[in-house]
C-alpha cells in the first residue's frame, strides 16, 4: 500500500466515523436536514483537499467542524439575502417549523455560545471536552451555556406543546 | 409557559439525535473533491 492509499484509507476511516456528528451538529445549527447534509459534504471536501495535513493534528474532527460552523454561517447569510431579492422556492420535503425556529434563535448567538451549546447540548461532550476543544477554561464554557441557552431560549417564546398536547 | 434552559438544552440534544439516527445519501466524497493529488 503507497502513500496515497494510505492516506485514502485514513480518511475514508474519518469520514465514516465523524460524517453523521458532523451532519447532526450541522441540522442543530441550520434546522434543515438536506442542507445540513449539503454542508457537511462541503466540510469534507474541503478536508479532503487538505488530508495530508489536517491528518496530522492531534483532533482532524475540530478542524471539519470549524470549517463546517463557517459554512453555516456563510449559507444561512446566503439565505438573508436570496429572501430580499425573491420568493425562495419551496423545498420537496420541507424542514419542521419548530426546529427551523430553534436553529434561528442558536444561529442569533455569538459564536462561542452557540459553538458550546451544540457540542454540549447536541453532541453530548462533557464541559471538559468542549473547554479543551475550545481552548477556554472550564467555567468559561458553563457561563456560556448558561447565557447562550437563556437568550436562545427567551427568542424562542413559549415552551413547545407535547405530543399529548400538554406543555412538555 | 416561557421555554427555560434546560427545556432548550433538551430541544438541542433532541434535534442533534433526530439528525444523528437519519441515514444520509452520499456522494463519493474523495472523487467529488478530485482527489489529495500531494
Amino acid at each position: 500500500m503507497d502513500a496515497q492509499d494510505d492516506r485514502s484509507a485514513s480518511f475514508d476511516s474519518y469520514f465514516r466515523s465523524s460524517r453523521q456528528p458532523l451532519v447532526a451538529m450541522a441540522y442543530v445549527m441550520t434546522g434543515d436536514l438536506q442542507v445540513a447534509q449539503d454542508l457537511t459534504q462541503e466540510a469534507f471536501l474541503r478536508t479532503w483537499s487538505r488530508w495530508r495535513h489536517v491528518s496530522t493534528y492531534d483532533d482532524p474532527k475540530a478542524w471539519t467542524r470549524r470549517v463546517l460552523y463557517n459554512l453555516v454561517v456563510s449559507n444561512a447569510r446566503r439565505d438573508r439575502v436570496r429572501r430580499r431579492s425573491g420568493p425562495v422556492p419551496v423545498p420537496v420535503s420541507p424542514p419542521d417549523e419548530s426546529h427551523l425556529m430553534l436553529a434561528a434563535a442558536l444561529r442569533a448567538l455569538p459564536r462561542n455560545q452557540m459553538m458550546a451549546i451544540v457540542l454540549h447540548d447536541g453532541a453530548g461532550m462533557s464541559v471538559h471536552e468542549v473547554a479543551l476543544d475550545m481552548k477556554v477554561p472550564e467555567g468559561t464554557v458553563k457561563s456560556w451555556l448558561s447565557r447562550g441557552r437563556a437568550e436562545a431560549a427567551a427568542k424562542l417564546g413559549p415552551a413547545p406543546i407535547g405530543r399529548d398536547g400538554h406543555a412538555d | 409557559m416561557q421555554t427555560d434552559e434546560q427545556e432548550f438544552a433538551d430541544l438541542v440534544r433532541s434535534a442533534y439525535e433526530r439528525a444523528e439516527a437519519t441515514p444520509g445519501t452520499w456522494a463519493r466524497s474523495r472523487s467529488a473533491a478530485g482527489g489529495d493529488t500531494g
